[in-house]
């Protein structure tokens, strides 16, 4: 008995030993891995920012806490299967919540996602943005937004002006469920703006979620293919009343299994749902040229590169397909110089349409007032009556989605500004 | 620097067991020990070690003085001292509070809050007192005063320790191996209780107090917030006592625990014997029994009660909320006193209901923002049964976190160190042990990355 005391104590003791080295010479390896032999990666295309490094640390102080600071976000940035060991966290989340929900879940359930602040329609691969909560703010400012085109109507009765209104699942009565007090406040505000609106208008119609399944990507809050052509086709109507000739597509083109995408959703809720193949519309489409932020000449955004840019894996964000997000206003010269000219003020939604729309007019110019304020020129506004004085537009579409209609923080900057107006 | 941070995981701590296992001498290894307790303090914020090493040096002069006088020069050389580090203790901690109470109009600049100074205040007043009143001798080794108040693992939330336990490990203290495993180990459970449970819980309850606006509260809600939070407190707290008194175990020091599953309490007295043992005993010590403790008449005993928790409320913050939280203790600790105690030895259960119902509901006090969201939150909880549906359970946003909810109230009973004690003592079923808590340690780093993934918020283009 006694002999059996002792092994075990000596057992204990090397138990003990091995695990005080295991600790101390593990964690020692792993911080000097990190540090001096883990490949740099300086940037974080899916959070779209710069990641700290050990190479910034020697410009630090510790007198300062800059030292302190950038170790530490050093250490969580440079980490190893820093992303894999997000996307297991993040999945074991969302499966704790899926098992605890249950499975056979109705199809239109929204399911909150982790911490994401998104939300999981039902257990299929969609995600979508929380729905829209009842704010008086909200209400004021899409009427203000209303009060704002109808004044630029009639101190410009020469130009047309439309506006078009991208409707997105999270603004439609799907979820909808009395019981549970669960409601989007989205068609309530579609329904106070398109009344208070006294110009042309028309919004993508969304009348069941098979309507939403159809049009959009499965984790990007984007239109697809089918969506964009539904919303060209609309706005071909609103302009034209069918006196023009729409655009028939050729063929739908995808990517092969091996390239698959997820967009914003995507990359907030961890990557944790399966990607998706990326559909595309092909067309037959005369020449026209880009000119962005009033200079420079750039490439044709095309569908090209959509396979370069799923093999890359990059962002996953919709603009490294459909154009950079960082200008504040393109030009497009057409092939048809004897056509009517259209200035669209909207967002990045009008990305997927501007290509077709140049089958349609002379000149296309696209503003996205949002970056005059957050990217160029230290807040600077969009002054839309210096604009039309210095270009030559028959007709202004206006073609937002709803949070750039509500969102205090963007609001001003589509505000029109028009002092004196 | 916080335990918790991957400065501290990977380059302090490892550097630190190293430097100090390598130094083979006693005194080495001491200042070792202070070195690194220097840069551990100076990393927040290097300006603030200067006021706690003027009050080390402070207490250790007055220390020599009170020790080498008598009577009325001693006398008066204690209390100078208590009114310099009390003094010193209200201005930072408390003047804006005290200025605001008197609507002086007067603001007070104040650089910034040493850290651990409500602890290593007391670890000061704690010895001096026990010098005055002959307990211990005053340490003529200055070093011995810094690194008490300094020494690391305890200098930013304690357990508060007495002076001449400390001292005496500074002498005379013993290496032990499995002592130090055991350290290891316990830190790692302490980094778990933290990380895993206290983090994630505090989502759910900065949900329900804070974001959820009052005119939502529901009674299932409302409890769901306040256990949330009761949990998420002893957790965060416990977590770090765990891990202060593992570290101080890898570097052969021992403490006293600093609580002892108080949520199993079978009334309020018993609670406060388990939750936050070295706060509690030290106001037992240095300020009720004093004051006469309950050896005196029922009118000065319920002014010394009175006293000792206005103390303890504001103590844990310069805030109303958190006087009253005192008080609130305060009544409930003379109701039983004067003849509940008696009445709860009986009721089996009943009083552990009793207790962790006053217990949640004092954490409500704790925590709510304004007398306002305390009234409606309580009478939110009890205005009818908090009947969890499925349809509740489906809406919440943090149903993901449930699981942590429920580990939690599994391990906040005896049931764990139990089983951990059981399996500990054997090898075969230690190694067990130690895979797991490998896999804690390993599950803890995923989720402090996991903090700093912040995917681009790119929806309104």
């Amino acid at each position: 008995m006694e002999m059996l005391k002792k092994i075990n104590k000596v057992l204990q003791y090397i138990r003990g030993l091995i695990f005080i080295l295991l600790f101390v010479v593990g964690l020692s390896y792993l911080a000097i891995y990190i540090y001096k032999y883990k490949p740099v990666e300086e940037v974080s295309l899916i959070e779209n920012r710069n990641l700290e490094t050990f190479i910034d640390i020697e410009d630090t102080s510790f007198f300062d806490n800059s030292f302190q600071d950038k170790l530490e976000d050093a250490f969580k940035d440079q980490f190893i299967y820093r992303y894999e060991a997000v996307k297991l966290k993040k999945k074991t989340d969302q499966n704790i919540a899926s098992f605890l929900r249950g499975a056979g879940n109705q199809a239109v359930q929204l399911n909150p996602v982790a911490d994401s602040g998104l939300y999981q329609v039902g257990t299929t691969n969609y995600i979508i943005l929380g729905l829209i909560e009842e704010n008086e703010d909200y209400k004021e400012r899409y009427l203000q937004k209303a009060e704002d085109i109808n004044k630029l109507q009639e101190d410009y009765p020469d130009i047309n002006i439309y506006v078009y209104y991208p409707t997105q699942v999270h603004e439609t009565a799907f979820f909808d469920d009395e019981e549970k007090g669960i409601k989007s406040y989205g068609p309530m505000y579609y329904q106070l703006f398109s009344e208070a609106l006294k110009v042309k208008h028309g919004r993508l119609e969304l009348s069941s979620i098979e309507d939403y399944e159809r049009y959009f990507y499965q984790q990007d809050h984007h239109w697809n293919y089918a969506g964009s052509y539904q919303g060209y086709l609309d706005i071909m109507n609103l302009i034209f009343d069918g006196q023009e000739e729409v655009l028939k597509p050729n063929e739908i083109v995808t990517s092969n299994d091996e390239l698959l995408w997820q967009g914003t959703m995507g990359s907030r809720t961890g990557y944790i749902l399966d990607k998706e193949p990326f559909y595309y519309y092909t067309f037959d489409l005369k020449d026209y040229k880009v000119y962005e932020n009033d200079i420079d000449e750039v490439p044709v955004y095309n569908m090209n590169n959509v396979d370069e840019y799923l093999s890359a894996n990059k962002s996953g964000y919709y603009y490294d397909i459909l154009g950079d997000n960082n200008h504040y206003n393109e030009h497009f010269v057409t092939s048809y110089p004897e056509k009517e000219s259209l200035l669209i003020i909207g967002d990045s939604y009008a990305s997927a349409i501007e290509p077709l729309l140049c089958q349609h007019f002379s000149d296309i110019y696209f503003v996205q007032p949002i970056n005059y304020r957050w990217r160029i020129n230290g807040g600077k506004y969009f002054d839309i009556d210096k604009f039309v004085a210095e270009h030559d537009i028959d007709n202004i579409l206006f073609m937002y989605t709803a949070e750039n209609y509500f969102y205090e923080d963007t609001y001003d900057s589509f505000n029109l500004h028009r002092e004196g107006k | 620097m916080l335990f918790n941070s991957f400065a501290f995981l990977l380059c302090f701590l490892t550097i630190s067991i190293v430097a100090y296992y390598l130094i083979p001498f006693r005194i080495g290894k001491n200042a070792v020990l202070l070195a690194v307790s220097i840069i551990f303090y100076c990393w927040t914020d290097y300006k603030l070690i200067l006021i706690i090493l003027i009050e080390a040096l402070f207490a250790f002069l007055m220390a020599v003085i009170i020790y080498n006088t008598e009577k009325t020069i001693k006398t008066i050389a204690y209390i100078f001292s208590l009114v310099t580090v009390i003094g010193a203790l209200i201005y930072y901690k408390y003047a804006g509070f005290f200025l605001q109470i008197i609507n002086s109009g007067l603001s007070v600049n104040i650089a910034g809050l040493p850290l651990g100074i409500s602890f290593y205040t007391f670890n000061i007043i704690s010895y001096l007192t026990d010098v005055y009143k002959n307990e211990t001798k005053a340490d003529m080794n200055p070093f011995n005063v810094i690194l008490y108040l300094l020494f690391f693992p305890f200098v930013l939330s304690g357990p508060l320790q007495r002076y001449k336990f400390m001292r005496e490990q500074f002498v005379n203290r013993k290496y032990n191996l499995l002592d130090i495993a055991n350290g290891l180990r316990r830190f790692i459970i302490g980094l778990g209780k933290k990380v895993l449970i206290a983090n994630n819980l505090a989502i759910i309850s900065d949900y329900v107090f804070r974001d959820l606006p009052m005119d939502e509260y529901s009674a299932a809600i409302c409890w769901l917030g306040a256990i949330s939070y009761s949990l998420q407190l002893f957790f965060d707290f416990a977590g770090y006592s765990d891990m202060a008194i593992g570290l101080a175990n890898i570097f052969g020091f021992k403490s006293a625990e600093n609580f002892n599953y108080p949520y199993i309490a079978s009334s309020i007295t018993d609670f406060w014997r388990r939750w936050h043992i070295s706060l509690s005993t030290w106001f037992r010590d240095y300020i009720y029994i004093p004051m006469g403790g309950n050896r005196v008449g029922k009118l000065r005993w319920l002014f010394n009660l009175f006293v000792v928790w206005a103390l303890t409320g504001l103590w844990h913050g310069a805030a109303y909320n958190y006087i009253i939280w005192g008080l609130y203790y305060c009544l409930i600790l003379i109701v039983e006193k004067l003849f509940l105690l008696k009445i709860l030895k009986k009721a089996y259960v009943i009083r552990n209901i009793y207790s962790i119902v006053l217990i949640v509901v004092g954490w409500v006090i704790f925590n709510c923002t304004s007398a306002e969201q305390v009234f409606v939150f309580i009478k939110t909880m009890f205005s009818g049964l908090p009947i969890i549906t499925i349809e509740f359970l489906d809406g919440l946003s943090f149903l993901y976190l449930l699981p942590y909810l429920l580990a939690a109230v599994v391990l906040s009973t005896p049931l764990f160190k139990f089983v951990y004690d059981k399996l500990n003592n054997n090898v075969i079923t230690g190694i067990v042990v130690d895979a797991v808590l490998v896999l804690i340690l390993i599950t803890c780093v995923i989720f402090l990355i996991n903090s700093s993934y912040t995917p681009f918020l790119y929806f309104q283009y």
